[in-house]
């Protein structure tokens, strides 16, 4: 029955739906109850200024707590229902559902997770990271490592802490070629999950190893540890650089607040901040409904991510509509339309984005914040390192996968 | 399943021995296979499909802890780390050598079985919560050694990319064809545990359950029959990850953590310990109830509350409301929806003279 | 037929329970063991049935032996094997298994199991209360119909000898008598070797060939169950009665003091 409603109402009105997947409930809630409001909130703002050409924008939203299986019920029942696309939660989510995108012609985003190798269009038509993987984001912390170093990694020391997950394994053999390439020392630090517990590895970091260069790439409770940690036994935290789960306010929040952490470089994908013409319209929708704006905003880096998310998805329908003359767009519309984003910034919220038919990451962008006073500063510009490398990997990978299957 | 009734006599032990010994319950096997061979498939939409395709798989899992703690009484919380090591077993098998599906299901139960059978070792001299933590343990080392081990984790993402099962050259993807490919596995494991809790091997678990002195003192070789339910059970559990390894095309460990091993032993439990048909209730209610109460909170919690409320709320109502569910039931009926159902059929078994 | 030879029993390595007990049980009779709580004769059964394994316990000293064969290494199923079979004190069934599954299992370590079923209907002849329950779960029977179920299970193993701990245990005279009953049916017509353990020492002895008396871990008398029966100490102990027939006080210092050579 609950079917049937969903049904009677998707037919009254001009409406494009999006499967939307979310974890509020899950090991990773501390993200999911940030980032998806944010998603939210942007689609409200669109349709409150009338949706894409008189389309209503729908974002489906379900609580997979990061577990496969309600993934896959979820891709199920947001496919019946005629969605024309699913944004993804999680990494093995992803790697789940990859074929299902694929066998059903419907395209899927997973901004900063999921396969690195999924960045190859040609080999990964439907799946869109839309965001730095794991790869070029190991790759830009070697660069910014170096150029704060002066320039040169040379006989540097480098260390890479990261969760012992597959997700931590992943920019490894990344940083490690790139240790070859510009001749510096790499060691890692594992963290076993749950990653409640990083004393060990924050003092071989920093009493024994004690490296030029710290690459930080956990999640959950151990960021905030990390930082705590290292600030304790003395160790700057201008030369640690955080991957983009290691980098939000939560993480700041748990190691004791802005004053400890201050000089952490933390890595963004969406800018942090609230300094952004796209979020003051959100704020003005809110004012103007006579709303407070949700708690979930002043976490600017989840929130503006999930914004992100949200403004890429409509770029998409967009893009689809042009293509449709304003007909409904199929899933395959909007996988075009997702290959059309050109240069697409958001009033600096996004680096300028350009996704093509090849590369689905959108260039791997990133951006360096420091931690200074009571928020984030820009270190750095939009940038990206070693992209040759990084695209070369993606494509030999993704080559084998073709080849297995 | 179906109990006996007065009026029915059995005049030859075959009879007596018969699966199904009465009349009303061969029509009612009839019945239910009519409605699983054919209502099912075709009147239920994709999505329906893709709730019990989980259901099904769920149920060889359910049935197979069953086994170990509802029949021998030995309880695991590992049976997650067995499904993933009947996943990448089979994974390993199909990408590296091409094995087809009727290999790598039956190679995968039995990696699965070898690992239980280490694992069991020490219910030999431990029992109840401290064999519980020795299980768990080995959850924790087997997920351990696939992320660290790439040679059968496949790579640094610890997840293999699985093609679909072929029968005769046809390629099984959508949500019908994969349907009866677990309908005939989730009916094998159903109907092969009848028969092997019928069987000399199965008496000699519920009597180690029931009293292991006893059943020691009666001749039971109490080391090695616990030794065989860990391996049957574990074989099981692991043709249920080669199941979810092919139905989600992709072994990944992460999908079989702790979480995963204590929702099965809710499924047993709250079906009813030591019963097949609970189990099957249990696999069911678990895997549905949470989609449940999302779609009833999602639809009608509108009344209540605003789009915005709902977004925050309904994952947590939904948990709330799974526990509170779950709880409830317990309380309704401590033995399980297996006993819940025999009730009920006994009740209009009598009626309308009850007493 | 099964003979213990100055046998010692260790528990963890550490607790010392039985010391130098030996006994000797012949074939085709009923042997009765007997003591208060706690002189270790469930101990002694437990170190023939091999049972002790399980339970941290050991067999330091001395030797079992049946029909020749050294039994006190050999785990419980193997025992069983050999021909002796335990029955429990406390009535432990199979609760959740039907009578007649119940009695299937006790034949757990047979070859020959065609004739399983011939053997139920011969437990079912000798009692008959369980034939009338065969289908019902063995956890509703009465206690009585609970002990006739553990015997009928464990002749279901076709042993040479069965080991009886505490029949009585718990029941009513009535259902105390009928079991008894068939435990010298099972002597007389199946010639089965019996080591009987009970605390009512009377009615032991009453179909007991030999009797045996523990305390304290060790054999304290011995004879055949005529003689004990008439032995004056057994009476006072254990029958609770003086030589004159009439009950005895404590307070009578001779009491105390034969105890004492006894225990001595």
């Amino acid at each position: 029955m609950a079917i049937a409603f969903a049904g009677l109402a998707q037919a009254e009105d001009k409406t494009i739906l999006i499967g939307m997947q979310c974890d509020r409930t899950g090991p990773t809630q501390v993200v999911g109850t940030m980032l998806c409001p944010g998603t939210h909130d942007y689609i409200d703002l669109i349709n409150s200024q009338g949706g894409v050409d008189g389309w209503k924008i729908d974002a489906s939203e379900v609580d997979t707590a990061y577990q496969v299986p309600p993934a896959v019920e979820e891709y199920e029942h947001a496919k019946q229902q005629g969605a024309v696309g699913i944004m993804i939660y999680g990494t093995p989510q992803t790697e789940a559902l990859n074929q299902r995108l694929e066998q059903d012609k419907m395209p899927g985003t997973s901004p900063g997770f999921g396969i690195a190798a999924s960045g190859d269009g040609q080999y990964y038509p439907y799946l869109f990271p839309i965001a730095a993987n794991y790869w070029s984001q190991g790759a830009a912390a070697v660069k910014f490592a170096k150029d704060q170093l002066g320039g040169s990694l040379k006989g540097k020391k480098i260390a890479y802490i990261f969760y012992d997950n597959p997700a931590g394994h992943e920019p490894m053999p990344v940083i490690e070629e790139l240790s070859k390439v510009e001749g510096f020392q790499l060691q890692t630090f594992a963290v076993p999950p749950p990653g409640v517990d990083v004393s060990s590895q924050v003092l071989a970091i920093a009493q024994e190893y004690r490296p030029d260069f710290v690459i930080d790439h956990t999640f959950g409770k151990s960021p905030a540890l990390i930082i705590k940690g290292l600030k304790q036994n003395g160790y700057p935290l201008t030369h640690v650089v955080a991957l983009v789960w290691a980098s939000g306010e939560a993480d700041i929040m748990g190691a004791g607040g802005w004053s400890v952490a201050q000089g952490y470089n933390t890595m963004q994908f969406a800018g942090a901040g609230e300094d952004y013409p796209v979020i003051k319209e959100i704020q003005a929708m809110y004012k103007k409904e006579g709303k407070e704006p949700p708690a979930a905003m002043k976490s600017t880096v989840y929130y503006n991510r999930g914004v992100q998310q949200g403004a890429l998805w409509v770029a998409a329908i967009k893009n689809a509509l042009t293509l449709t003359h304003g007909q409904k767009p199929t899933p395959t519309d909007v996988k075009k339309g997702f290959e059309m984003i050109h240069d697409f910034t958001l009033g600096g919220l996004n680096a300028p984005l350009t996704i093509t038919a090849d590369d689905h990451e959108g260039g791997g962008w990133v951006k360096i914040f420091r931690v200074k006073d009571e928020g984030f500063v820009p270190e750095t510009q939009w940038f990206r390192a070693y992209r040759d490398l990084i695209v070369d990997r993606e494509h030999k990978t993704a080559q084998q996968m073709a080849k297995a299957n | 399943m179906f109990h006996s009734e007065t009026g029915v006599f059995k005049t030859s032990y075959a009879a007596d021995m018969a699966l199904l010994p009465l009349p009303v319950a061969r029509w009612a096997v009839l019945g239910i296979a009519l409605f699983f061979l054919f209502v099912v498939p075709l009147v239920f939409s994709a999505y329906l499909l893709t709730l019990v395709n989980l259901v099904l798989i769920a149920v060889v899992g359910a049935i197979g802890l069953d086994i170990l703690t509802g029949y021998t009484g030995q309880i695991s919380i590992g049976h997650g780390g067995f499904m993933s090591v009947g996943a990448y077993t089979a994974a390993n098998l199909i990408v590296r050598l091409g094995v087809p599906f009727w290999l790598a299901i039956p190679a995968g139960g039995l990696m699965a079985a070898l690992i239980g059978i280490i694992v069991g070792i020490p219910s030999l001299r431990i029992k109840g919560i401290y064999l519980a933590i020795a299980t768990l343990a080995s959850q924790f080392i087997i997920a351990w050694t696939i992320n660290h081990v790439t040679w059968i984790s496949g790579g640094i993402e610890a997840s293999i990319q699985v093609p679909p099962p072929s029968v005769f050259g046809w390629k099984l993807q959508t949500p019908e064809q994969l349907y009866f490919f677990l309908l005939f596995f989730a009916v094998l494991a159903i109907v092969a545990t009848l028969n092997l809790m019928r069987s000399r091997i199965g008496r000699a678990f519920i009597a180690i359950r029931d009293q292991d002195i006893a059943a020691e003192i009666i001749g039971i070789n109490i080391f090695r029959y616990k030794l065989y339910a860990f391996a049957i059970s574990s074989f099981y559990a692991g043709v249920t990850g080669v199941l979810y390894t092919y139905y989600l095309g992709i072994a990944n460990y992460e999908q079989f953590g702790i979480d995963v091993s204590i929702n099965y032993l809710a499924m047993i439990i709250i079906g009813g310990l030591g019963s097949v048909l609970g189990a099957v209730f249990g696999a069911a209610f678990i895997t549905i109830l949470p989609e449940a109460t999302r779609l009833f909170l999602t639809h009608f919690g509108g009344v209540l509350f605003s789009q915005d409320t709902i977004r925050t709320l309904v994952p947590n109502l939904t948990l709330i409301l799974f526990g509170g569910l779950i709880i409830f039931f317990l309380i309704v009926e401590p033995e399980g929806l297996n006993r819940l159902w025999r009730n009920i059929r006994n009740y209009f078994r009598l009626w309308p003279f009850s007493y | 037929m099964l003979a213990l030879n100055n046998i010692e029993v260790v528990y963890d390595n550490a607790i010392l329970v039985l010391r130098g007990v030996s006994l000797a049980a012949k074939a085709g009779q009923i042997t009765a063991l007997l003591g208060a709580n706690g002189a270790g004769k469930t101990t002694t059964l437990k170190a023939i049935s091999g049972l002790l394994h399980s339970e941290r316990g050991e067999v330091t000293k001395g030797s079992v032996e049946f029909a020749g064969e050294r039994l006190d290494r050999l785990p419980p199923h193997q025992v069983v094997e050999r021909g002796i079979v335990q029955v429990f004190e406390g009535r432990r069934v199979f609760a959740n298994l039907t009578v007649a599954e119940n009695l299937t299992a006790g034949a757990h370590t047979r070859r020959d199991r065609g004739t399983v079923k011939d053997s139920i209907d011969r437990i079912f002849e000798m009692f008959p209360a369980l034939a009338e329950r065969h289908n019902q779960a063995a956890g509703y029977l009465s206690g009585g119909e609970q002990q006739m179920l553990v015997i009928g299970r464990a002749l279901m193993s076709n042993p040479k000898m069965v080991l009886l701990d505490e029949p009585s245990l718990g029941l009513a005279p009535q259902l105390i008598e009928e079991i008894f009953a068939v435990i010298r049916r099972l002597k007389e017509e199946r010639h089965l070797t019996v080591l009987l353990v009970e605390q009512n020492a009377t009615l032991a002895l009453t179909i007991a060939d030999h009797g045996y008396v523990m305390e304290n871990g060790r054999i304290v008398l011995e004879g055949p169950a005529a003689a004990l029966q008439q032995n004056s100490d057994i009476k006072e102990f254990y029958l609770g009665l003086n030589e004159a027939g009439a009950r005895k006080s404590y307070r009578e210092v001779k009491h105390y003091r034969r105890r004492k050579r006894w225990l001595g």
